[in-house]
């Protein structure tokens, strides 16, 4: 999956290179993990619907701003430097972003909203449901092939002549792009500022007090149905932000890779248990070495998944039941 | 309707489901076969949710993975050891059956939710992992799959080749599909269909029962991968090549998701959902191709979700259940409006 990353940042051989590579590598994809997982966590915890279309989310939103480099810029009969230029990519993402906020308002009012005091496990098929429609509509509007360009946040052919490097830091022997440490980033800060919005702002506060007993948040006169339409655009948000960072580490780019990240997700969040954000930054980071290390071995390109499997059979066999789901809104 | 009246009446529908492809104008090549065949096929998947969510209450995102194992077990037995078809088959589903009662392993502790989740790293990681990677090439033939001989019994060829072989092996699998729904519908009502029953109402009133709960829902879970099996086992005979792709986490997911649409509870809905499935894309195909407006087969999913979604909010039972639900009615109200003469009126002299 991530092998154009640890190609990129295996200068030399070695063991040694190898590890560092695949550190880098694993931690890249962690940070993306815990985006995702942070979405599911979210709107789990406020709505009660376990979201198995996360992934599926953010692949149509990413696509979203594919197309829009794709089709709407100017620069776009010249697509190799549409990819890689500043300002159409600020276009697309800015698309993306907005889309997303969208697709979440829609799948609250439109459907959700409509499904409120059904049985978990209802409203989890409803999930499916959304991921079979999501990624069969990308994969007609957008093509079903694995061709499609990637962003490049950090155009290596914009640096100086005598400097090929400039968009790396150098650590020691190694170099880490500034694509990766952006995935890093944002991913923490994302993370980060989410716990602390959750703790202190007003609105977190009425997020977590729905979540905790939304009849007696809606007694209180917190208006029940906003509160989770805003865990949703949250969790369609960073849904779209894992996309597009996957892409931009060069990640096989088509509608199906991206619509299964959901299983790394899902791993994080049973290891975060369905509620602590710490926890989930932890265990993405977490799973992401797990997935990557085993590639230094075996270079199957299957093997991630399977270990994602294993991981969400031993997170939830490892907890008590009790610690799981603490949040039984339904 | 009484109990031999419905038996009668799937009966019926079944001799016609059988005849369509063989007398109906229009249809009667190997294009419309094929996918009356994979109708079929996907029949036994719906069927094995049934099973295990309808009456157990277990949820289960994986029930292609189970397919797909006993597809390969047997392409792999049928190309490697020359096997006989029918006895690769037979290991296919017991090698199914067994990965149904591991699965359900995990199932002792967990519930709902967290079961799903299983499911569906067991989906995605056999999906991806098993039945793609070379390095498990004895098992799922390599990079191009399997190619799969045709056979026969009793003198009668059964190949994908021609229609007239194709039409036999839908009638073979059409039958075999005919004495499990029979079966299952069976369970439903026999002890250890009520106990299974009770686990799904209320696991802990079932365990005060004395059900053993371990017991039951290995059981369970071993049966409904083997019904999926069966399925699996035919799928190579009907295709001619096993690969990973009919067996992927999106088939998984569109048999949970059509279970529910159709009506999770009732076996019927196993056919219908088998054949809404199996022949939807292809009218789309045709649809295509009479209206020249482009609606690929790949339309199926998103009016799958859609209709999911209305389904969920407007007939909770599933399309089915609503339909029983109304027909029982309707009949209870002729019968009222009818009244059976009373039986002393009758034996009068």
């Amino acid at each position: 999956m991530l092998e154009a990353v640890i190609l990129k940042a295996a200068a030399g051989g070695g063991l040694e290179q190898l590890f560092v590579a695949n550190t880098v590598a694993g931690v890249v994809l962690g940070g993306i993990f815990t985006l995702s997982a942070i979405g599911i966590v979210l709107v789990y915890r406020v709505t009660g619907v376990l979201n198995f279309a996360q992934g599926a989310m953010g692949m149509f939103s990413t696509f979203v701003g594919w197309k829009i480099i794709h089709d709407l810029h100017p620069l776009a009969p010249n697509l190799g430097v549409a990819f890689k230029n500043p300002a159409s990519i600020a276009v697309g993402v800015a698309g993306a972003l907005v889309f997303s906020v969208l697709l979440g308002l829609l799948l609250q009012y439109g459907v959700f909203y409509w499904l409120r005091g059904r049985p978990p496990l209802v409203k989890a098929v409803i999930t499916v449901g959304v991921l079979l429609a999501l990624q069969s509509v990308a994969s007609i509007v957008f093509g079903s092939t694995q061709y499609h360009q990637a962003i490049i946040f950090f155009d290596p052919t914009r640096c100086p002549v005598n400097n090929s490097n400039c968009f790396t830091v150098p650590i020691g022997t190694f170099a880490i792009g500034y694509d990766q440490i952006l995935v890093i980033v944002v991913s923490l800060v994302l993370a980060g500022g989410l716990a602390l919005f959750l703790r202190y702002a007003r609105i977190g506060v009425a997020m977590r007090a729905a979540s905790e007993d939304p009849v007696a948040a809606s007694l209180w006169g917190l208006p029940v149905g906003t509160i989770g339409a805003l865990a949703w655009v949250v969790g369609s948000l960073v849904a779209a932000i894992a996309g597009i960072m996957l892409i931009s580490v060069g990640v096989t780019f088509d509608t199906i890779s991206l619509t299964i990240i959901v299983v790394d997700a899902l791993a994080v969040a049973m290891i975060a248990g369905l509620v602590s954000l710490p926890l989930t930054v932890i265990g993405g980071f977490g799973v992401g070495l797990l997935e990557t290390y085993p590639k230094m071995w075996i270079g199957s390109p299957g093997l991630p998944h399977f270990i994602a499997f294993l991981v969400i059979l031993g997170a939830l066999l490892l907890r008590s039941e009790h610690s799981l789901l603490r949040s039984k809104n339904g | 309707m009484s109990r031999l009246a419905r038996m009668g009446v799937g009966a019926i529908a079944l001799v016609a489901i059988a005849l369509i492809p063989a007398v109906v104008p229009g249809m009667r090549n190997l294009t419309w076969t094929s996918a009356s065949a994979v109708s079929v096929l996907y029949g036994f998947g719906i069927l094995s949710v049934v099973i295990l969510t309808g009456y157990v209450g277990q949820v289960s995102l994986c029930q292609a993975t189970f397919m797909g194992i006993s597809a390969f077990t047997t392409a792999a037995l049928v190309n490697t050891y020359s096997l006989n078809f029918f006895l690769a088959a037979v290991c296919g589903v017991v090698a199914s059956f067994l990965l149904g009662v591991i699965v359900g392993i995990p199932a002792l502790r967990l519930r709902g939710l967290l079961l799903a989740v299983v499911t569906v790293g067991v989906a995605l990681g056999f999906d991806d992992y098993f039945f793609k990677d070379t390095g498990f090439a004895w098992f799922n033939g390599g990079v191009g799959g399997w190619s799969m001989p045709g056979t026969g019994i009793f003198g009668v060829q059964l190949n994908n080749l021609d229609y007239g072989s194709l039409l036999h092996i839908y009638w073979l699998i059409l039958a075999v599909f005919g004495v499990m729904c029979f079966l299952v519908v069976n369970l439903h009502d026999s002890g250890s269909g009520r106990r299974l029953r009770a686990i799904r109402d209320s696991e802990i009133a079932a365990a005060t029962m004395g059900v053993d709960l371990t017991r039951y829902k290995l059981l369970a879970f071993g049966l409904s991968a083997a019904v999926a099996g069966v399925g699996g086992a035919f799928f190579t005979l009907v295709q001619g090549t096993v690969q990973a792709q009919p067996f992927s986490f999106f088939i998984s997911l569109q048999f949970a998701a059509v279970a529910v649409l159709v009506g999770i509870r009732f076996v019927p809905a196993a056919a219908v959902g088998g054949i809404f499935m199996g022949v939807f894309p292809q009218l789309l195909n045709a649809a295509q191709d009479w209206f020249h407006v482009e609606i690929a087969g790949s339309w199926f999913n998103v009016g799958l979700g859609i209709l999911l979604v209305v389904q969920m909010i407007t007939l909770p039972d599933g399309v089915w259940g609503q339909w029983a639900e109304q027909m029982s009615h309707l009949i209870g109200r002729w019968n009222k409006e009818h009244p059976l003469p009373a039986a002393s009126t009758v034996v009068t002299r």
